[in-house]
C-alpha cells in the first residue's frame, strides 16, 4: 500500500506522534511507502525550512518516503524551493495550504505554480480540511478550503493533476458533475455510514487515494476504512496503491 | 468477545430502509447492538410536541421490528415537560426504551428540566446528553460539560453520558473527572489520534463508551478511536460495550 497523505512534525495544539510511530504504523498495516509532507511547513513563515527539515529526517528511509513539497506561491523564492525539493530531495508532489498561507487558490499568480508543477510532472495537492474549526485553538478560526473554490481551481487548470486532501462528507460531490477528469481526492477525511461503497457509486475508482493524515488522525481509521469497506479486490488495490503509483510516477 | 454496542446512533425515519441500512453498517463493522434515538425527521432545534411524539413513536416502531439488535432512547424537551413526563412513563416505565436523549433545545442544567430529571433518576435510566465546546460558538441551548456538572450536582444519582466527549475531550475529561456518574461517548468528529488515550488519563476506562453518530458518520472510522489506542484488550472490550451495559440491559 501507499499512503498518499502522511505528515511529519509537531502540531501546535496537541501532542502528536513522530517518525518512529509512523514507520511502526506503516509496517504494522502493510503500507510500504508514503508521500510525506512537513507539518512544520504549515506554520513556519518560510515553508522551505520545513521541507529542508523533513528531507533530513527521512533521508535514512528514502526507500519508504517521497517528499511532498509545501510551497507558498506568495513567498519570494518559491520557484527555487520547488527546484531544490525536486532536484535534491526527490519531491514527487506539491502541497498547498491556501487558508494557512493566506493566498487565494484562484489568484492569477497561481498560474506560474501550476505551470511549474506541470512541467515537472508533479500533482498539485490542496489541503482542504486540516483541522475541525470547532476544535481549533487559534485566535482566528481557519476555515477549510470551500469545495466550490477547489472546483473552480480544478476547472481553471485542466492540464494540472489536482489531489484534494481532507475533503469530507459530500464535498467530493461538489467538485463537478461529471467528476472532473483531472480531480482526485484522498480518503482520509471522507466519512459516511456506507464508507467507500458510496464513493464507488459516485466517483471513478482511479480518483481515490488511500491517505492516513498521520499524525493528526489515528492510522487505523483509514486502514480499516479501506480494508473493511464493501469493495472488490481491484478497487482496494487501486485506492490503496495503484492510483498513487500512477500519480507519483512509481514503476 | 463481549457485545459491541454503539451507544449513539440516529434514526431518521422508521421506513424507507433506514433501519436496515443502519443494521447493515453494524454488521459490516461487527457491532452487535445500536442504541438509537430520533431527533425527529427534520432535526428541529426546538422540537414541538408533534415532533417529539413522532420521534419517540418512530423509535418504538423499529424496536419492535428488531428487538435483538436495537435499544431505544426517549427524546425529551424542556419546552414540553408534561409531554416528557408522559413519555417517560409510556416509553420507559411501561415501554421498551432504556434511556433518554437530550439535544440542544435546553441546557442540561435548565431548571425547567428538574421534574423530568427527578423522574429519570427514579426510573434509574441513563441520559445521553449532547455536548460540545465549539470554538466557532455553541448554539444558544447547546450544553457544555459544565452544564452537565451542574446537573450532576443537582441530581447526584443521575447517570449521564456526554456525547462527543464534549467536543474538546481534553478539557471535558478534567471537568467531569470528580463526578463518577458522568461518562462520555466518543462519537462524531474526525478520527483524531489519541482521543481515548487522553480520556483515560483523567476518567479511566470505565467511563468511556463507544458511539458513532451514524448515519452521519462511519462505524468503522469511529471505532478506530478505540482500536487504535495502545491499551489492554480488556479495556477495549469495556469501552466497546461492557461499560454501557452497566447502565442499560438489552
Amino acid at each position: 500500500m501507499i499512503d498518499f497523505n502522511a505528515k511529519l512534525g509537531h502540531f501546535p495544539y496537541r501532542p502528536v506522534e513522530g517518525l518512529e510511530a509512523l514507520l511502526h504504523a506503516m509496517d504494522r498495516h502493510g503500507v510500504e511507502q508514503a508521500l510525506i509532507s512537513s507539518l512544520h511547513a504549515v506554520f513556519y513563515l518560510n515553508p522551505q525550512d520545513g521541507n529542508d527539515e523533513l528531507a533530513a529526517a527521512i533521508a535514512p528511509h528514502r526507500d519508504r518516503f517521497f517528499l511532498s513539497a509545501v510551497l507558498r506561491p506568495n513567498f519570494t523564492g518559491w520557484r527555487d524551493d520547488l527546484r531544490r525539493c525536486v532536484d535534491d530531495y526527490g519531491a514527487r508532489a506539491v502541497l498547498l495550504y491556501p487558508q494557512y498561507h493566506c493566498y487565494e487558490l484562484l489568484a492569477p499568480e497561481m498560474e506560474d505554480l501550476v505551470a511549474g508543477a506541470h512541467d515537472l510532472g508533479l500533482p498539485i495537492c490542496v489541503q482542504c480540511w486540516l483541522e475541525d474549526p470547532r476544535r481549533q485553538f487559534h485566535r482566528e478560526i481557519i476555515a477549510p478550503v470551500p469545495p466550490e473554490t477547489l472546483a473552480a481551481f480544478i476547472q481553471a487548470w485542466p492540464q494540472a493533476t489536482v489531489v484534494a486532501l481532507g475533503l469530507r462528507f459530500n464535498e467530493p460531490d461538489q467538485l463537478g458533475e461529471p467528476f472532473p477528469r483531472n480531480a482526485h481526492f484522498d480518503i482520509s477525511n471522507y466519512e459516511n455510514m456506507c464508507d467507500l461503497e458510496l464513493a464507488m457509486e459516485r466517483f471513478p475508482v482511479d480518483r481515490l487515494l488511500f491517505g492516513s493524515n498521520f499524525p493528526l488522525y489515528n492510522y487505523v481509521a483509514n486502514v480499516d476504512k479501506l480494508a473493511r469497506g464493501n469493495l472488490t479486490g481491484a478497487q482496494r488495490a487501486a485506492i490503496g496503491r495503484e492510483n498513487a503509483k500512477r500519480l507519483l510516477g512509481i514503476p | 468477545m463481549s457485545l459491541v454496542i454503539d451507544c449513539h446512533a440516529h434514526l431518521r425515519t422508521p421506513g424507507g430502509g433506514d433501519p436496515e441500512r443502519l443494521l447493515e453498517a453494524a454488521d459490516r463493522a461487527g457491532v452487535d447492538r445500536l442504541i438509537l434515538c430520533s431527533l425527529g425527521r427534520e432535526w428541529m432545534v426546538f422540537p414541538d410536541a408533534a415532533t417529539l411524539e413522532q420521534a419517540n413513536a418512530d423509535i418504538v416502531e423499529v424496536l419492535e421490528r428488531y428487538p435483538d439488535r436495537l435499544m431505544g432512547l426517549v427524546y425529551l424537551s424542556a419546552d414540553d415537560v408534561a409531554l416528557g413526563l408522559e413519555h417517560l412513563n409510556r416509553y420507559i416505565a411501561n415501554g421498551p426504551c432504556v434511556g433518554v436523549k437530550l439535544w440542544v433545545s435546553q441546557l442540561a442544567d435548565d431548571p425547567r428540566m428538574d421534574p423530568l430529571f427527578d423522574r429519570i433518576v427514579e426510573l434509574d435510566v441513563p441520559v445521553l446528553q449532547h455536548t460540545w465546546f465549539k470554538a466557532t460558538g455553541n448554539l444558544e441551548k447547546e450544553s457544555t460539560a459544565w452544564h452537565c456538572v451542574n446537573r450532576a450536582e443537582l441530581h447526584p444519582g443521575l447517570k449521564m453520558w456526554l456525547a462527543h466527549a464534549g467536543g474538546q475531550w481534553e478539557e471535558t475529561a478534567r471537568i467531569i473527572a470528580p463526578y463518577p456518574n458522568l461518562c462520555v461517548d466518543i462519537s462524531g468528529g474526525e478520527p483524531e489520534a489519541g482521543v481515548v488515550d487522553c480520556l483515560l488519563r483523567h476518567i479511566g476506562p470505565e467511563r468511556i463508551f463507544f458511539g458513532s453518530d451514524i448515519p452521519g458518520r462511519s462505524l468503522i472510522v469511529q471505532m478506530s478511536k478505540v482500536l487504535s489506542a495502545e491499551i489492554p484488550d480488556g479495556w477495549k472490550e469495556m469501552i466497546l460495550g461492557e461499560n454501557i451495559l452497566r447502565w442499560v440491559r438489552p
